[in-house]
Parts: C-alpha cells; sequence; structure tokens
C-alpha cells in the first residue's frame, strides 16, 4: 500500500515546492516508486523544478479535475524525461511521475471560479497509487488551510509541515500542528529550512521539537547557492555534498523509515 | 682530512659507486663545511649553483613567516643531499638550511657536478632514485591533503585521530618517516586550530526563542475546527482514508 506524504506550509515562501521535489527525487533515488502531484492549483510551480514548461507538460491536473482525461493521462514519467541538467539526469530511469498542475492562467481563473470536488482528487489519487503502483505520493499543496489542504492532510499517512525560523512561522505552524492532530494524522514531521547560519541547527532543533513535541526531521541551511540554481535542476542530486542536499536527504531517510 | 672526505663519499647514495680514483679527483674539489650549532649553510635567495651532503650532524630547512617569524619544514641528516634541485634547475634557494647541531658537510658546484656526471653518466641514475623517492613522499602527501582537505570543508575532524595515531609508529631513524611526522604535525596543528576557532565561533551563536501567542492561537484553531468545511472533512475522514485501505 503506497503512503501518502502532503508537504505543507502554514505561510508562502518557505521554500516548499522545491523541498518536496528534492526529497521526491531522493526517495526515487532509493528505487521506490514514487508520485508528486501540484495540488497548488492557484500557484503551481513544482514543474519547473523538473524541467517543464507549458508546451512539454501535456496533460494536467486541471484537466483531470474536469473530466476530460484519466489522471494516468497527467502522470508524466520523469524518469525517461530527465533532460540535461547534471541533478535531474541522475533520475533516468527512476520512477518518478509527476502530476502537474495547469499555469496556463485561463485555466487558474476557470477552476478557481468553478472551484472542484476535493472527492475527486481524492479518487484519482487513489487510482494514481494503484496504477503506478506506488509507495509513496507526494502531495505539493497551497499555503494556508483551506479545503483542500485539509483533506490533503485528512488523507495523508505522514504530513511534513515546512517552517523558517521566524516567528510568524512559528505561531502559524503551531495551529496547523494542533489541526493535523485533530484530523487524527498517523505520522507528523517537521522541516526547518532557510535556518540562518548565526543559528546552531541542534539548538533550532531542540526548540521546535520541544516547543510542539513533533520531530524535527531536518533543518535546511539558508544558502545563496540554492538561489543561483534558480529551480531549474534538482539541487540535492546536482550538489549532494552541500549541507541543504544533506538535511533534505536526512528528511528524505526519516520518510522512509516510517513503516 | 682528504681521506676522511673520501670515506664520506663512500657512504653516500650518490657516489658510493665510482671507483676509488674518481673519489679521490671528487675529494679534492668538494668544499669542506664544519658548522656549529645556529650557523648558516644556505640562505633563502641565494644563487643555487651547488648542492650540499651533510655526512655529520643534523640540519634544518626553515623558510620565514608573513610575521618575520621562523617555519621548520623539514630536518635532514648524514646521508642526506640539500639543494639538489639547483643542480638541475639553477633556480635561487628556496629556503635557509641552519645546523640543528656541529655539523660536517661537503659542497659539490654544478660545474664540477657536470664534468662528473659525463664521465659517470650512472650516476645519474642514484640521482634520479634520490629525486623520484622525494616525489613519491611528496606526492603520497599531496593526495592525503587533498581528500583530508575535502573532510575538514565538509566539517569531519573524526579522521584526525586515526591518522595521529598512525603517525606513532613513525621510524625517526628513516629521513622520509621524519618528514612525514613534520607534516603530519603541521598539517594537524592546523586542524586543531580550526576547530577550536570553530568551537569558540558555536558559542558566539544567537540562541533561537519561540514565542507563540496562546491565546490566538487557540482562537485560530477554534476558528478552524468549528468551520462548515473541517466539520464536513472531520465527519468523512474515517471514510476518506477507509477508501484507501479497502483498495
Amino acid at each position: 500500500m503506497g503512503k501518502i506524504v502532503s508537504i505543507h506550509s502554514f505561510r508562502g515562501g518557505t521554500g516548499k515546492s522545491n523541498t518536496t521535489a528534492n526529497i521526491a527525487s531522493l526517495v526515487a533515488m532509493e528505487g521506490k516508486r514514487v508520485g508528486v502531484v501540484d495540488t497548488d492549483i492557484q500557484s503551481p510551480g513544482i514543474h519547473v523544478l523538473f524541467g517543464l514548461n507549458e508546451e512539454s507538460m501535456g496533460h494536467t491536473l486541471n484537466e483531470f479535475l474536469r473530466n476530460e482525461c484519466s489522471i494516468g493521462d497527467v502522470a508524466l514519467q520523469i524518469g525517461e524525461n530527465v533532460g540535461n541538467e547534471p541533478g535531474r539526469k541522475k533520475l533516468k530511469d527512476k520512477y518518478l511521475w509527476l502530476i502537474p498542475s495547469s499555469i496556463n492562467l485561463r485555466e487558474i481563473t476557470d477552476i478557481l471560479k468553478n472551484s472542484y470536488d476535493p472527492n475527486i482528487l481524492n479518487a484519482g489519487l487513489q487510482t494514481l497509487i494503484k496504477e503506478k503502483e506506488l509507495d509513496y505520493l507526494f502531495i505539493d499543496t497551497h499555503p494556508g488551510l483551506n479545503e483542500e489542504t485539509l483533506l490533503s492532510i485528512t488523507i495523508s499517512d505522514i504530513l511534513i509541515i515546512i517552517l523558517r525560523p521566524d516567528q510568524q512561522d512559528f505561531q502559524g505552524t503551531a495551529v496547523t500542528v494542533d489541526i493535523a492532530r485533530a484530523l487524527d494524522v498517523p505520522n507528523m514531521v517537521l522541516a526547518v529550512n532557510k535556518a540562518l547560519s548565526r543559528y546552531d541547527p541542534d539548538q533550532i532543533r531542540e526548540e521546535i521539537e520541544k516547543t510542539y513535541d513533533v520531530k524535527v526531521a531536518g533543518v535546511m541551511p539558508l544558502t545563496e547557492d540554492l538561489v543561483e540554481n534558480q529551480s531549474k535542476d534538482i539541487f540535492s542530486l546536482r550538489e549532494p555534498d552541500h549541507p541543504w542536499s544533506k538535511a533534505v536527504k536526512e528528511i528524505a531517510e526519516t520518510i522512509i523509515e516510517f513503516d | 682530512m682528504s681521506k676522511k672526505i673520501i670515506k664520506a663519499l663512500k657512504h653516500s647514495s650518490w657516489f658510493q659507486s665510482l671507483p676509488d680514483e674518481v673519489l679521490k679527483d671528487l675529494a679534492t674539489k668538494v668544499i669542506s663545511y664544519e658548522l656549529d650549532k645556529d650557523e648558516v649553510l644556505i640562505r633563502k635567495n641565494d644563487k643555487g649553483d651547488s648542492v650540499f651532503y651533510i655526512y655529520d650532524g643534523w640540519v634544518k630547512i626553515v623558510a620565514g613567516d608573513a610575521l618575520g617569524g621562523e617555519v621548520v619544514l623539514n630536518h635532514l641528516g648524514p646521508g642526506e643531499f640539500v639543494g639538489e634541485l639547483s643542480l638541475v634547475d639553477q633556480k635561487p634557494r628556496s629556503a635557509s638550511v641552519v645546523a640543528l647541531s656541529s655539523i660536517h658537510a661537503l659542497e659539490l658546484k654544478r660545474d664540477d657536478f657536470i664534468n662528473i656526471l659525463y664521465e659517470n653518466p650512472e650516476i645519474a641514475l642514484h640521482i634520479i632514485a634520490n629525486i623520484s623517492s622525494r616525489m613519491r613522499f611528496t606526492s603520497t602527501y599531496v593526495e592525503k591533503a587533498i581528500q583530508w582537505s575535502y573532510r575538514i570543508a565538509s566539517g569531519d575532524y573524526d579522521f584526525a585521530t586515526d591518522e595521529i595515531q598512525k603517525t606513532n609508529i613513525i621510524d625517526t631513524s628513516k629521513p622520509d618517516d621524519v618528514r612525514a611526522n613534520r607534516f603530519l604535525d603541521a598539517f594537524f596543528r592546523m586542524l586543531e586550530g580550526i576547530k577550536s576557532r570553530e568551537d569558540a565561533l558555536k558559542t558566539q551563536l544567537v540562541q533561537l526563542t519561540i514565542e507563540i501567542d496562546q491565546a490566538k492561537r487557540d482562537e485560530e484553531i477554534d476558528s478552524v475546527i468549528n468551520s462548515e468545511i473541517f466539520q464536513k472533512i472531520k465527519a468523512e475522514s474515517t471514510q476518506l482514508r477507509g477508501n484507501r485501505v479497502k483498495k
């Protein structure tokens, strides 16, 4: 039975999509069958990390939600379309499917205006797990707490909440953790991103674990190197020895360790 | 004096195979030095046109540091040659050589050396062997240093303990081992420096504090939990998850 892993953050700008793409890629590198769904329909972005643009995208999640195609039609095998970036190239022949959201502005406004039935999305995800025999399905959600994110939290086997070490994120994460507990999420971890070098990562981890009583799976440092990557490649595969990559690797290992 | 010099030359790796008459001739060409402790045998930047053979006592190879202090690069003892590279490349001396004890040394000028080489080409083999062994030594430690530098850069200092233990088995009668020891000593002293500076920096790190407004938190949680959407999802959650298990 494949596991659903939702990646959530209370506010935008935490590096959620980037972290999701990297965790999913590292899990796929371990030989697991992995799917990544971009349910951030309002502001999709994860496709960029896998080298896709509007032309190369094919069918999208939006079409599936409008009942115009099957979820299997949307799933794009990244391992067969790795391109030339040194990091992504390592995914060649790995089992990694991306289910992108449309980046066409008309399609985005269309779905926001008419909304969609979350149950159709849920059914689609179940079909996908079954059809592709997935070990893990990662859901990249829109920031904040709304119907879709509450649904994705509810159906998750593992919830990863990404936060920055700042007071606003601390406050919002406290709410998200409590809501996730109220929804009986079986496994929950926190991942800290953009940690400033003047903080000690071990102290950050200790302090956050004490505050929320939730395991911190990794503390990713703030780094210009990641900005320079401009989301064009999977950074943790491109620079595996970088401290940021090592922290993401730690998160990926934590995910695999859950039974 | 000449006999003593011949005897000394006979003990050197370069000249030991030369016939007696050649050694006798060579002995007339070398300049003999007897220096006391701290006397200078070679000065840095001097013209390099000769090689020195140490046949008694020890010398240190020294360079200056940025503050005008002395950095000891190496120790050399009986049977070793100093400055042999300048016989080939004629470049100025790259470091100074200072006596560590009273020493006896012989100097052979480049022109005389070349003449002997023409008549006894087999000497070249000994010299190449000598230089090769130093090259091998150098490249071994350059490779080690590269490897270690990567580990230090990634914050892994644990290897140092193992490597330091290995240096304890060094045979101090072997010049290469002595050189290795000096290299390792300098490297690990650098490592200690980096570690202690890093530890000092760590204590300067800012402590992260988390403040959560409990009233605001409760209020926000209440508003979510009491919302229609949450109630609907919560009511359906068993079914939503149940669907999965059945499939």
